[in-house]
């Protein structure tokens, strides 16, 4: 189970850091959304907890994302971040965001099931209270944050720092997750058959 | 864990961004526009103007430039400057500057009349709009011959000026003397045109006061003495008289006469163009106007 979870927290670290040489991403997303999926796919087979099939479905959606928005980056004038100081337009960008940030939602709230359900299964209240805290508080940010969004092309505003802000929280949260998912890397785990209702001999 | 709260989140963040962007779809130009532009002007020397475009903001397919299909020769001189932003949408300014041409080419637009231009975007789509009415009048040939001249008395140095407001300095290349300064040709015709000539001494220790102030809504008081170097500045001010939603160009000039140097007699005409585009609050009705309109 170790290695399953460890692949994911790694395909997490490649998706949430962001280093460039010349452009050049030397931890691409699509790598770790790889890295998660596959983590998922073999921690949902070893444990039989099965929301961690709907965080790898949810992983393969976000690869698929990427591989659509960098064709759509490559051909038209679009990109799939809303740069600092530069002022947000109902356009392709910020389709993309939306729908970037809805899958993302959608993943986060994968892991943290599975894990909570994985918890669960363990017999570890601490790591079940922790995922189901972390995941209400990053919906209600996400949340919050993507109305802001929406609002943001109607309203004459300076909103350059508070897009900074935003960001800087988004990430303290990123990490948190993170941090919750090394957590579960770090459980010792207990193999339990899977349950049936035949009495026992 | 409850799929609940995620399935609520998804519907609040889908609502508020349809209904913004309905709003957003409401509060755009159907189709981009230009200031009703009102020039008249000669071609004395060159000359330069400005036209100026409001669209919808777009980071993604703005305007790149324009082309006044009439003056073929001016093609590749019209990229598009931001001026401005109103709400959602963007002023463009566009300037037409005649100084790389020659005399041929000025003489060629005298009697000529543009009234509209090809607007070119940067996703590769055009469209013709009208500008309103731009006409090349017949110029005084005295002055323009006194312009071309390649041995001039003065150098351009520095002009800048608002709305009803300017200056503009010239360097004297010799020593001269000015002995009149009419107000010479001002398209239009301006009910209300002050102007003061000062002049700034290049040399720091001369006895000479350091200036001579006139005014022309007062009493003149030439002849002025120019050394090489010297300075000569013309402030002005003048009424505007343009309409809220027009662009009128004011060409103003002051005809200097004098002596030169060498005893030959000095003509000059201190020129100046400048257009004056309406208010903000002006811009921002009428293009609350054009969205009504095409509604």
């Amino acid at each position: 189970m170790k290695p399953a979870l460890k692949r994911i927290a790694w395909g997490y670290v490649f998706m949430l850091l962001d280093f460039r040489i010349n452009s050049f991403d030397l931890l691409p997303d699509w790598l770790g959304l790889l890295f998660i999926a596959y983590g998922c796919a073999k921690a949902a087979e070893v444990s039989g907890v099965k929301e961690f099939w709907t965080a790898q479905k949810a992983a393969a959606l976000y690869f698929l994302y990427t591989i659509i928005a960098f064709f759509i980056q490559m051909n038209y004038s679009a990109s799939p971040i809303i740069q600092a100081g530069e002022r947000p337009e109902y356009n392709v960008t910020m389709l993309l965001v939306l729908i970037g940030q809805l899958i993302h939602l959608l993943l986060v709230y994968g892991l943290c099931s599975s894990i909570h359900a994985y918890a669960i299964k363990q017999e570890q209240p601490g790591l079940q209270n922790s995922a189901s805290a972390r995941w209400k508080v990053y919906l209600a940010f996400t949340t919050l944050y993507l109305v802001y969004l929406a609002f943001l092309p109607n309203i004459e505003a300076n909103y350059t720092m508070a897009i900074v802000l935003i960001a800087l929280a988004g990430f303290i949260l990123e990490f948190f997750i993170l941090l919750l998912i090394v957590t579960a890397v770090k459980l010792p785990y207990h193999k339990i058959p899977p349950y049936t209702d035949e009495p026992s001999s | 864990m409850s799929k609940r709260p995620l399935i609520i989140a998804f519907f609040i963040i889908i609502t508020a961004y349809l209904g913004n962007g309905i709003y957003d779809s409401k509060m755009k130009l159907k189709e981009g526009f230009f200031l009703d532009h009102n020039y008249e002007m000669t071609v004395e020397g060159g000359f330069f103007f400005e036209l100026y475009f409001v669209d919808n903001y777009s980071t993604e397919n703005p305007v790149v430039r324009i082309e006044l299909p009439e003056l073929e020769y001016m093609n590749s001189f019209t990229h598009a400057q931001h001026h401005g932003q109103y709400g959602k949408q963007s002023m463009y300014s566009f300037t037409f500057d005649s100084s790389r041409y020659g005399s041929e080419f000025w003489e060629s637009l005298i009697g000529k009349e543009i009234n509209e231009v090809t607007v070119y975007y940067a996703g590769g789509k055009s469209s013709i709009l009208p500008i309103g009415s731009i006409r090349f009048l017949e110029h005084d040939s005295l002055y323009h011959e006194a312009i071309l001249n390649e041995n001039s008395p003065f150098q351009f140095n520095y002009s800048s000026s608002s709305n009803g407001a300017g200056v503009q300095a010239v360097d004297a290349q010799e020593a001269l003397t000015l002995s009149a300064g009419k107000p010479g040709q001002a398209i239009p015709s301006i009910p209300s045109f002050c102007y003061k000539l000062r002049v700034d001494h290049a040399t720091p220790n001369s006895k000479r006061p350091r200036e001579y102030m006139n005014t022309a809504c007062n009493e003149p008081s030439f002849p002025f003495h120019l050394e090489q170097g010297d300075r000569l500045v013309l402030e002005y001010s003048f009424s505007n008289q343009a309409e809220e939603d027009e662009v009128i160009l004011y060409n103003f000039q002051l005809h200097l006469e004098g002596t030169r140097e060498n005893g030959d007699p000095l003509r000059y005409p201190f020129a100046h163009i400048r257009s004056v585009i309406p208010s903000a609050e002006s811009i921002k009705s009428l293009i609350k106007q054009k969205r009504s309109e095409a509604s």
